[in-house]
């Protein structure tokens, strides 16, 4: 269903928004709750963390606002937009964590838990599920980023290359190579 | 090929999370984004922290411009712009040697129709000379300097006022002017009295040079008066000795100050030295720079630790 842009005068705006921004942010605001519900899905699928992925998501709206003008108002762009905006959040997650853990690791101190300790439990035997999200997590941040949109968020080849900013057919190889590593991850467990 | 796998895909499908999100998180989002679409969209841009930047950019490149002294060498170095000095040199039949020089800011070469203007016009105030013309208009006495041979005691320039053929009046400074001229000029008489401390100060202005400026009265034996200009008040020639003597010791102990310097076309440094007499009087005296101040690269003036060396104009016209 696409979604008026109108946005029932529920919207104010700053003076010097431009009318497409009022567009999207008309949009936004009538399907607040849709939006926020796809985007906590992947980033929670992202790092597997739920209060990561609360915080990650809140960021990914602020930021948002400050490129409401670049946004074409309609229902898949914006969420095409949101997506990006997570993906890029997500992997400047993963970045920081790896320097951290780099520089943790080259003073002797203790990395600390991490998302993918979190999920597997306590030291708990990890189960099947458990087993599956830290070999996700595991991933390569761009292999990462299309296993989760491809098998938690539903999208087709096309939007994910339009989110990652690559041709579909380089989603694809990301795609298969990530498969194999998975594969050989999980060994008897698929 | 590309691979795509279904079983795969089951078995991440099954580890997904209860993926629900906290409705009061999503409400406390919701609220600020309507907050911040109400901002208008230049304040969203953060440009105080922009601005703050560029601030603290220009500030850290003033500072290292200005508050150190390589940014302070590297500026002069690259907006001080080196001023050739233009000269034309010749010899008069008695054998001394003249040099007239143009310099500052535009200065241009003489060309060939200007040098020949100012040979001729040299040779007419030779002739002048010879035949004992002109008008005492000064007399500049300098301490010398006790590294330069023959220097040593008090050494005196008569400033001539020539008038051309075509009108035009030109002041000479010559250290040795002509028999005629002495005997027309009655120099040994005006000079006797100025060694006496006679005379009489008509005119007097402050330091810059010398202790000060004076123009002083003499009255010749004939009953007429002569008015020269000079650096230093009527007085016994023996306290402008004392005084002098004092000024070499300051300077072979490099005790002054050099308020510029500039290097003429023959690669000599002159400026204007600033000396301070022990009563507290200070002189001012515009000479050759000790070589022993100059800096190896024949640029600046030495400076004690801490303060700015002076630049040497004209560096580049070095012999």
């Amino acid at each position: 269903m696409e979604a008026t842009l109108t946005g029932g005068g529920r919207i104010e705006m700053g003076r010097t928004a431009p009318p497409v921004a009022v567009a999207a942010t008309a949009l936004l605001d009538a399907e607040f709750d849709a939006f926020y519900a796809t985007v906590h899905r992947y980033l929670l699928h992202r790092v597997f963390d739920r209060e990561l992925a609360e915080e990650l998501t809140a960021e990914t709206f602020y930021r948002l606002v400050t490129s409401l003008r670049r946004v074409r108002a309609g229902r898949r762009e914006l969420q095409m937009w949101l997506l990006r905006i997570a993906t890029n959040l997500a992997n400047s997650h993963y970045r920081r964590m790896r320097w951290r853990r780099l520089l943790l690791a080259r003073w002797g101190l203790p990395r600390g838990a991490t998302a993918v300790d979190v999920a597997v439990g306590n030291g708990a035997t990890p189960t099947r599920a458990a087993q599956v999200r830290t070999a996700v997590a595991a991933l390569p941040p761009k292999e990462q980023s299309v296993v989760v949109l491809r098998y938690y968020s539903h999208l087709s080849h096309d939007d994910m290359a339009e989110i990652l900013g690559c041709q579909p057919e380089a989603v694809r190889t990301r795609l298969s190579r990530a498969i194999k590593r998975l594969r050989r991850r999980l060994g008897d467990a698929v | 090929m590309y691979e795509e796998d279904t079983g795969l895909g089951r078995v991440l499908e099954s580890a997904a999370l209860p993926a629900a999100p906290s409705a009061a998180r999503a409400q406390a989002v919701h609220e600020r984004m309507r907050e911040l679409t109400r901002t208008p969209v230049r304040r969203q841009r953060r440009w105080p922290a922009v601005v703050a930047s560029g601030l603290l950019v220009i500030g850290a490149g003033t500072f290292g411009v200005a508050g150190t002294e390589t940014g302070r060498a590297l500026v002069r170095y690259l907006f001080t712009k080196i001023e050739p000095a233009h000269g034309v040199t010749g010899t008069q039949p008695d054998g001394s040697s003249w040099s007239v020089v143009r310099h500052g800011p535009g200065a241009e070469p003489f060309s060939p129709a200007e040098a020949q203007a100012v040979t001729a016009q040299m040779d007419e105030i030779a002739a002048t000379k010879q035949a004992g013309g002109g008008r005492l208009a000064q007399v500049i006495e300098s301490p010398g300097h006790p590294s330069i041979p023959g220097a040593e005691r008090i050494f005196t320039t008569y400033v001539i006022e020539y008038t051309l053929a075509d009108g035009q009046t030109t002041s000479i400074g010559d250290n040795a002017p002509s028999p005629a001229q002495r005997a027309n000029m009655r120099l040994d008489e005006i000079m006797r009295l100025h060694d006496a401390g006679a005379g009489e100060i008509v005119f007097q202005a402050p330091f810059p040079m010398g202790t000060g400026r004076y123009t002083i009265r003499f009255t010749s034996s004939d009953g007429q008066t002569v008015d020269v200009g000079t650096y230093y008040p009527p007085a016994p020639r023996a306290e402008r000795e004392a005084l002098f003597a004092e000024l070499r010791q300051l300077k072979q102990d490099r005790r002054f100050v050099v308020l510029n310097a500039s290097r003429d076309p023959e690669g000599r440094v002159s400026g204007m030295l600033r000396y301070t007499l022990s009563d507290g009087r200070s002189v001012g005296i515009a000479e050759e720079v000790p070589a022993n101040v100059i800096t190896p690269d024949g640029k600046y003036i030495a400076a004690p630790a801490g303060e700015e060396p002076v630049e040497i104009q004209n560096a580049a016209q070095q012999p």
